[in-house]
């Protein structure tokens, strides 16, 4: 008699909704809102590499998501270059930028760095506000190019399956650094540096390539908002920004690998939502407040018990698939 | 000579740890290094595997000037290690904390991760092979897939051992490693260093169980207060003035 | 640029500076304890400037028991970080990454609750310590009246803080754990009390700067915000965020130093500056530049 399994019939429905879900809904803020969730779920993908694959901690991710979306919109807008080109030059700036700010990680401690990061994601939002004539300052910078395939100009059904496919690539890979030998020699750097260096493993290039990482993917979600919105002004670019890439990060989950997507989607929805509920006045008390509750209360995050509702039971995070299969084989080969 | 000390001296804030020590290992031979509570001898070896840096003197590997390596250069040219007090990858496990010191010998690069290449996997296989062909031959085969913390000590301490080998060392330095075992474990220690000695890896190791280094050491250099006060053979330090006059001035504190 | 203009600048950046100060020795008094750094003490200074503003200009209290009243509730909210979010923390296993990103969010909570209540807008701060139109003339110098509030209550404080270090059995109990917690322990200082002391200290002090930032800045978020952390961390990173004096003294030159530059460079690269530093010292003196009263190896 066949089993039904209905926890793979609920994932397939799950992901099923996902790809259709902007023809079921009709209402464009909110496929909007999708939009910037993904967008979102993009760079916290990459802190949650960074923070919880590396240990290392950025609280001026805005900083490289800033660099990003304004690098992004001066060469289509003002230098009238083609948007890929817009985009990685964005992704090629915030790298540079990442590797720069990296240099700081090799002498210092975690939470020393994060105050070096703060000190950077403040310079960058100054330098925003005071290079108006790259920048438009307070002003903001307008007629940044929508993003169009032939004489298709993007509505937000488009940026969505762009964005989701650009999603899945960024945690494909991220999946295939964290399952390979770069992946375990971050997880032993994290558990003990000195037991690391001793088996051959350089530190320091380790931490760099994740700072490298995550930088780029915030700058390459940052070109994407650029053209998703059309318009850049200073504050999304602000401390408090960096502080909520954090907590998505947390939120979601940091030993998980699809902790960034989850706390991306329900960081950008949350808020949203609370307000159309008529919590209008408190919404934001509210989002901070389940934040912190998250962060004491439940240290894996959410993505850990929607993991855990699956699969019945967590596994060590680190047990490579690719080595899972294989030891089924050798086991399967003796029997 | 596969290592030799010149001079090597480490001062921590006004203390003096390692006074001009000057030691030599011979290749394929055990070397111990004996000395009371707090005579430097972990220091030494902290400064040979690089993760502590020399304030004065030379370490030689092979000929080579390796003072100013770095810990993971250090471990790359062939010169392991084992800790004191055990440092695995409690969060990795059995097998995969062999595979992070199988790390060097990747020659895929980040685009073969990325586009999971055949190559890759090809290689993941091989070392796969390589780290279970380890823990076999030190008695872990059937922990492999364990967590390190389900291990019993002595299995934590092989494993430890089997990480240390997996890097293929010319040198393997041993710190303490009958620290806190049982005597079925002791012996099995014991054992392991004979076949590792019978393999040709040259060892140094330090130690404070006398049995343990008269079993297995070839030569035995003493510490006290950070500096060489003895070396020869362990039957000759058994019965040197100056070595019994150290412990026993240890005992009587 | 005449003596006047640089014993102007001179002067209110050692005021504005010594305030910095005390959001570093916020810092530094949580370090010595428990080893983290709290972000949600960033938002002390906010905290008791609203305060002190709701209960003198709005309920009408006088200035003492309204300055008393702030400075206490904002030390009870330190009591609270300690046993709210800094003990479950513990408890669980988590460890600086957990503390740090918990203590932000509540950082970001406080100024999402200003907002709701107060609205975005700065309020104008009850001029208690002088008008701003207020100077004080000499030498051909004219200063805010301000500033010598300033510096009265930081030297009152200072004087306190030394009293209550170096002469007391609490403060020695303090240092004491600061430079070793088993030995401390050992000799019958109780930790746990020295702890909560140290949460109260740090955001006693902060909220205490907040208060005389207030006629500065207004009684705004700007004074919730990272650039008002990052001074304070700045401050506490010069004094190898273990030396309670050096703090004070790392605010003030970096009050002085973002003055001077204000004058030479420009203003709107004022906040730069002291990023700036703090990176500089963090990479380039990570044991901090003004550290004498405790450690020495």
């Amino acid at each position: 008699m066949r089993v039904v399994n209905w926890k793979k019939i609920l994932l397939i429905i799950a992901l099923a909704l996902v790809v259709v879900y902007p023809f079921l809904d009709k209402n464009d803020y909110r496929l909007y809102l999708a939009n910037r969730a993904l967008i979102h779920s993009i760079l916290a993908s990459g802190l949650v590499f960074l923070t919880g694959f590396a240990g290392q901690i950025s609280l001026g991710q805005a900083g490289f998501y800033a660099i990003g979306a304004y690098t992004s919109a001066y060469i289509t807008t003002r230098l009238g270059m083609p948007i890929i080109l817009g985009i990685v030059c964005g992704i090629l700036l915030s790298l540079g930028a990442g590797l720069i700010l990296s240099i700081p990680s090799f002498k210092l401690k975690a939470f020393f760095l994060s105050l070096v990061t703060i000190a950077f994601g403040q310079i960058v939002y100054v330098l925003i506000l005071n290079l108006q004539s790259i920048t438009g300052g307070p002003y903001g910078f307008f007629g940044i190019p929508p993003m169009k395939v032939g004489q298709y100009y993007f509505d937000n059904k488009g940026y969505y399956y762009t964005f989701l496919i650009i999603l899945v690539l960024v945690i494909l890979i991220i999946y295939r650094i964290k399952n390979s030998y770069l992946g375990r020699s971050m997880f032993a750097i994290n558990d003990d540096v000195i037991a690391a260096e001793v088996c051959g493993i350089n530190s320091k290039q380790s931490k760099i390539f994740a700072f490298a990482l995550s930088a780029s993917l915030a700058g390459l979600a940052g070109s994407l908002y650029a053209h998703l919105a059309g318009f850049l002004s200073p504050e999304p670019f602000t401390f408090f920004e960096s502080s909520n890439f954090v907590a998505m990060a947390v939120v979601g989950g940091l030993r998980n690998i699809l902790g960034g997507t989850i706390g991306g989607v329900i960081l950008t929805f949350l808020p949203e939502f609370l307000r159309f509920r008529g919590w209008e006045n408190y919404y934001l008390i509210v989002t901070s407040l389940t934040v912190v509750l998250v962060v004491v209360f439940m240290p894996n995050g959410l993505g850990n018990i929607i993991f855990k509702l699956f699969r019945g039971k967590t596994h060590s995070h680190a047990i490579h698939k690719e080595i899972t299969t294989l030891r089924k084989e050798k086991e399967g080969g003796t029997k | 000579m596969i290592l030799q000390a010149k001079n090597l001296t480490k001062v921590f804030g006004g203390v003096i740890a390692n006074k001009e020590i000057n030691l030599n290992v011979e290749e394929g031979t055990v070397t111990a290094l004996i000395g009371p509570n707090g005579s430097g001898k972990t220091t030494f070896i902290n400064q040979v595997s690089g993760v502590l840096k020399p304030t004065s003197g030379q370490i030689l590997f092979k000929d080579k000037d390796i003072t100013s390596l770095e810990a993971h250069d250090i471990s790359r040219i062939g010169i392991a290690r084992t800790f004191q007090k055990i440092r695995l990858f409690e969060k990795l496990t059995v097998i995969e904390n062999v595979l992070v010191a199988r790390r060097k010998f990747f020659k895929c690069g980040f685009l073969d991760i990325v586009f999971h290449t055949k190559r890759l996997k090809n290689e993941e296989k091989e070392q796969l092979d390589i780290a279970l062909n380890l823990l076999q031959r030190l008695g872990l085969a059937d922990e492999a897939w364990k967590m390190p913390g389900e291990l019993p000590y002595g299995k934590r301490r092989a494993l430890e051992i089997a990480r240390a080998l997996a890097l293929e060392p010319k040198l393997l330095l041993l710190d303490e490693p009958a620290a806190g075992m049982t005597r079925n474990e002791f012996a099995s220690i014991i054992d392991i260093i004979q076949k590792l000695k019978e393999q040709g890896i040259t060892m140094l190791l330090v130690e404070h169980t006398m049995a343990f280094i008269r079993e297995t050491s070839d030569k035995v250099y003493v510490l006290n207060f950070g500096e060489v006060i003895a070396e020869g053979t362990f039957e000759e330090m058994e019965h040197d003035p100056a070595v019994v006059a150290a412990y026993l001035g240890e005992e009587s504190v | 640029m005449e003596t006047k203009d640089i014993l102007q600048n001179l002067v209110s950046g050692i005021a504005i500076g010594s305030t910095y100060g005390l959001i570093g020795l916020g810092v530094v008094f949580l370090w010595q304890s428990i080893e983290r750094i709290n972000f949600a003490n960033i938002s002390s200074a906010m905290l008791s400037a609203y305060l002190f503003y709701t209960f003198y200009s709005e309920i009408g209290m006088g200035f003492f028991i309204s300055f008393v009243l702030s400075v206490g509730i904002v030390a009870l909210y330190g009591l609270g970080l300690r046993y709210l979010i800094h003990e479950p923390i513990t408890k669980r296993g988590g460890g600086r990454l957990e503390f740090v990103v918990a203590t932000l969010m509540i950082c970001v909570l406080w100024l999402n609750v200003i907002i709701v209540f107060y609205g975005g807008l700065p309020k104008p701060f009850p001029p208690v310590f002088g008008k701003a139109t207020d100077f004080v003339r000499f030498a051909g110098v004219s200063l805010p009246v301000v500033y010598f509030y300033i510096f009265l209550v930081v030297a009152i404080l200072m004087a306190f803080l030394h009293f209550l270090l170096r002469k007391t059995l609490v403060g020695k109990s303090l240092r004491a754990t600061a430079q070793n917690k088993e030995v401390a322990q050992l000799m019958g200082v109780n930790v746990n009390l020295t702890t909560s002391l140290a949460f109260m200290l740090s955001t006693t002090v902060v909220g205490i700067a907040g208060i005389l930032l207030a006629p500065i800045y207004f009684v705004s978020l700007e004074l919730g915000g990272g650039s008002i952390g990052i001074k304070g961390f700045s401050a506490a990173v010069m004094a190898g965020l273990i030396d309670p004096y050096g703090a004070v003294v790392g605010g003030i030159l970096l009050g002085i130093i973002e003055n001077f530059s204000t004058l030479f460079i420009s203003s709107t690269y004022r906040d730069v500056i002291s990023f700036l530093i703090l990176v500089a010292v963090l990479i380039f003196k990570p044991k901090g530049i003004f550290v004498w009263s405790l450690h020495r190896d």
